[in-house]
């Protein structure tokens, strides 16, 4: 039962951050807000890692599985994408890559420059 | 037919079996690009367009296994916590980082949307793609454009992130784990997440916090970018 138990407490914060959302804190998701509310809690060691680590572990290993569906809802825009769909991939795909190596390569020079300082 | 898929059994049933066999092929050709999640997707749309299935039909089902997405993102609290000391140790340059990746997510497709000749609505659908799903709609509804063309763009980019994430990283020289990680989250947000879950926990902790950072940080860019466009 300990898994049904942690599962419980993960939706019970999700309950709440769906309450917070859609009521006072509009503009961020109920699930960037739970992630919010379950890192405070254990911060704070409200509640105890022990308590969520089974089914925070099997949850994130199934994480790409659950993609699936939303995935085949690409199905109902493929007719929009058609027309330009090719320069879309190559948008999607430039940009995607640019930001990566950006990000990437920024904060790798910075990490050097600051260990650098620190020697 | 409707009888034997008018029932939830169907979506899920047909997701776990794809998923399976996807994996399996994929494991044999050990080709990058031929990745599970992707395969899987791909053999769905085969299906339900050559049966002619709804949507609707099969997200009978399919919503069942998005129902848990929720709690599994909110899950990626755990390894933030794990090592939280790493981003407290270098949270400026963190921040740095995730800065210049929006920034350059966003103007390069305002740019490349421009020279493509694309329409303002289409541009507008891009912008929120290297966010989060449920963030990149409350985007796409402050930009006035379709939210679920943005989803689509969203769900596009952590696709490919997930599968060529790792590949751009190792040709491109990336090989801090702290500069994977928040690479991958701030690129392709949760997914991109999924494939820094499996280089490693740092990775892992660091992409879950890219997520919320480029999230937030295109959310305050969007009254700029409504200017320009």
């Amino acid at each position: 039962m300990k898994k049904l138990n942690q599962l419980g407490i993960m939706f019970f914060i999700l309950w709440i951050a769906n309450i917070l959302s859609a009521n006072y804190i509009n503009i961020l998701p109920p699930t960037i807000i739970g992630m919010f509310i379950l890192f405070i809690l254990l911060k704070l060691k409200i509640l105890k890692l022990s308590s969520v680590e089974d089914i925070s572990n099997t949850l994130l290993e199934y994480l790409p599985f659950m993609f699936l569906p939303i995935g085949v809802g690409i199905i109902n825009v493929l007719d929009v994408l058609k027309n330009d769909f090719v320069t879309i991939i190559i948008t999607v795909c430039l940009t995607m890559i640019l930001v990566m190596i950006t990000t990437g390569k920024t904060i790798q020079f910075m990490i050097n420059m600051k260990k650098r300082k620190e020697e | 037919m409707d009888w034997a898929i008018d029932t939830p059994l169907f979506g899920v049933t047909i997701s776990i079996i794809t998923y399976f066999l996807a994996r399996f092929i994929s494991q044999r050709l050990r080709m990058p690009i031929l990745n599970p999640l992707l395969l899987a997707i791909a053999a769905i749309i085969f299906i339900l367009k050559t049966f002619n299935i709804d949507l609707e039909t099969y997200n009978l089902g399919g919503n069942i296994i998005t129902f848990f997405l929720a709690p599994a993102t909110i899950a990626l609290a755990v390894p933030l916590y794990k090592q939280w000391d790493v981003f407290k140790n270098n949270y400026l340059i963190i921040i740095s980082g995730v800065l210049v990746g929006v920034l350059t997510g966003v103007f390069s497709t305002i740019i490349m949307g421009k020279l493509f000749n694309f329409d303002k609505l289409l541009i507008t659908s891009l912008i929120p793609k290297n966010t989060t799903t449920p963030i990149a709609i409350e985007i796409a509804n402050m930009l006035g454009t379709n939210a679920s063309l943005a989803v689509t763009f969203v769900i596009l980019s952590g696709t490919l992130g997930y599968v060529i994430g790792e590949y751009v990283l190792k040709t491109f020289n990336i090989n801090n784990n702290i500069a994977k990680g928040i690479a991958l989250g701030t690129a392709s947000h949760v997914m991109g997440t999924t494939k820094a879950m499996e280089l490693g926990d740092i990775e892992g902790a660091m992409s879950s916090i890219a997520i919320t950072l480029a999230g937030i940080i295109t959310i305050i860019l969007v009254p700029f970018v409504l200017k320009l466009i």
